[in-house]
């Protein structure tokens, strides 16, 4: 029992194969606009990266991030 | 209106943990002008104890719900559902409104989210300050509206006292000297005379000292 | 927001760091590459949050079971 105990957060530090899961809250008129030019310019960069188009970033809620941690997202960033 | 704060997620958790679905209760009135006990931050703390008890290993169902003012019995028609299926409610409301679900709901486990403070005004955004204290026997019509009772560390009737230095107070001097204000707004007012005149002695048996306080208006009785 | 970073995340152990706000304009495709790829890494190196860590370990609970 206590070694499984300290056995756990040994695997939360640095599981095998993890990666990160974050979303982000991006402006439709100009984040999200510039995450399409990136695909336009076929420019790669990280898949973990899971958008949430806004009509515009007024539109973010303490509790749309909130929310997301709460669902086990390790990162959240917002951009308008 | 009436100024809470919010209790640390700490000690929420260890009032409901025991329980299996909590609702959070919002006030949309007086704490969610302060930002502190609306059916918005309802979702927030409902959100911060779903976390928890993941964190937590705990099953906990939590949902957040909210009427517009937990001590009127008008206001709860739409959360009858959200409260039938609750094990404990985490009251969001001031003290008045916690006591109020309980007078409701006799048997409900009801729990307070917040800390009361006082009775305050919104000074700016994010600022509440003091200024009554709901004695029961109003005398700003003779300090030029500014009130000794909640304002003056020793709720002078005569003041100001030797410990006002410069407009502030001794015990704080951020903390302005009510009596200066007073003394200021009649002078400001042309009515410097009235502070010539001694106050009488105060009744104070409608203040809290005399006891838990009731009101009756017959005519709205029915 | 910072209700968020300074009094909800901290009191459930949830570094601030992992909320993060940008300002870029539409014409920034290649900013935005860069933000994705900068702020993955940041949160690679704080690790999983305590959430998706709690997460993870129910799931390898019932794993376990099975």
């Amino acid at each position: 029992m206590e070694a499984q105990v300290q056995a756990e957060p040994q695997e939360a530090k640095a599981p095998q194969g993890w990666e990160p899961t974050i979303l982000a809250f991006a402006c439709h008129f100009c984040a999200f606009a510039a995450a399409d030019l990136a695909g336009v310019m076929r420019l790669s960069y990280s898949p973990n990266v899971r958008i949430i188009r806004l009509p515009c970033t007024g539109r973010m809620d303490h509790y749309h991030a909130l929310r997301a941690f709460e669902r086990g997202v390790d990162g959240v960033f917002v951009a308008g | 209106m009436i100024v809470g704060r919010q209790k640390p997620l700490e000690e929420i958790w260890d009032l409901v943990s025991v329980y299996g679905k909590v609702l959070v209760f919002g006030c949309n009135t007086c704490v969610a002008v302060c930002h502190q006990g609306g059916n918005k931050e309802a979702e927030l703390v409902a959100s911060m104890l779903r976390t928890r008890a993941t964190t937590e290993g705990a099953s906990m169902e939590v949902r957040s719900g909210g009427i517009e003012r937990q001590c009127e019995h008008e206001f709860f028609a739409s959360a009858e559902a959200d409260i039938e299926w609750a094990d404990a409610v985490l009251s969001l409301a001031c003290g008045v409104g916690v006591q109020f679900l309980v007078k409701r709901y006799p048997v409900l486990p009801v729990y307070p989210g917040l800390d009361t403070c006082f009775l305050g005004d919104v000074e700016k955004a994010g600022v509440f300050t003091e200024s009554c204290q709901a004695c029961g026997k109003c005398i700003l019509g003779l300090t030029g509206g500014i009130c000794p009772v909640a304002r003056c560390a020793k709720r002078l009737f005569n003041g100001p006292c030797g410990g006002s230095n410069r407009g502030s107070c001794e015990i704080n001097k951020e903390l302005p000297c009510a009596w200066h204000l007073i003394v200021d707004r009649l002078d400001a007012l042309g009515r410097l005379d009235d502070y010539e005149k001694l106050a009488s002695i105060k009744d104070w048996s409608t203040e809290r000292a005399g006891g838990p306080r009731k009101l009756v208006n017959e005519e709205f009785v029915a | 927001m910072r209700r968020l970073k300074e009094k909800i995340l901290p009191q459930l152990g949830i570094e601030p760091e992992r909320l993060e706000f940008f300002n870029l304009s539409s014409a920034e495709g290649p900013r935005w590459a860069e933000i994705c790829n900068q702020f993955t890494e940041t949160v690679r190196e704080l690790g999983p949050s305590p959430v998706s860590a709690a997460i993870a370990r129910r799931a390898n609970r019932k794993e376990g079971r099975r």
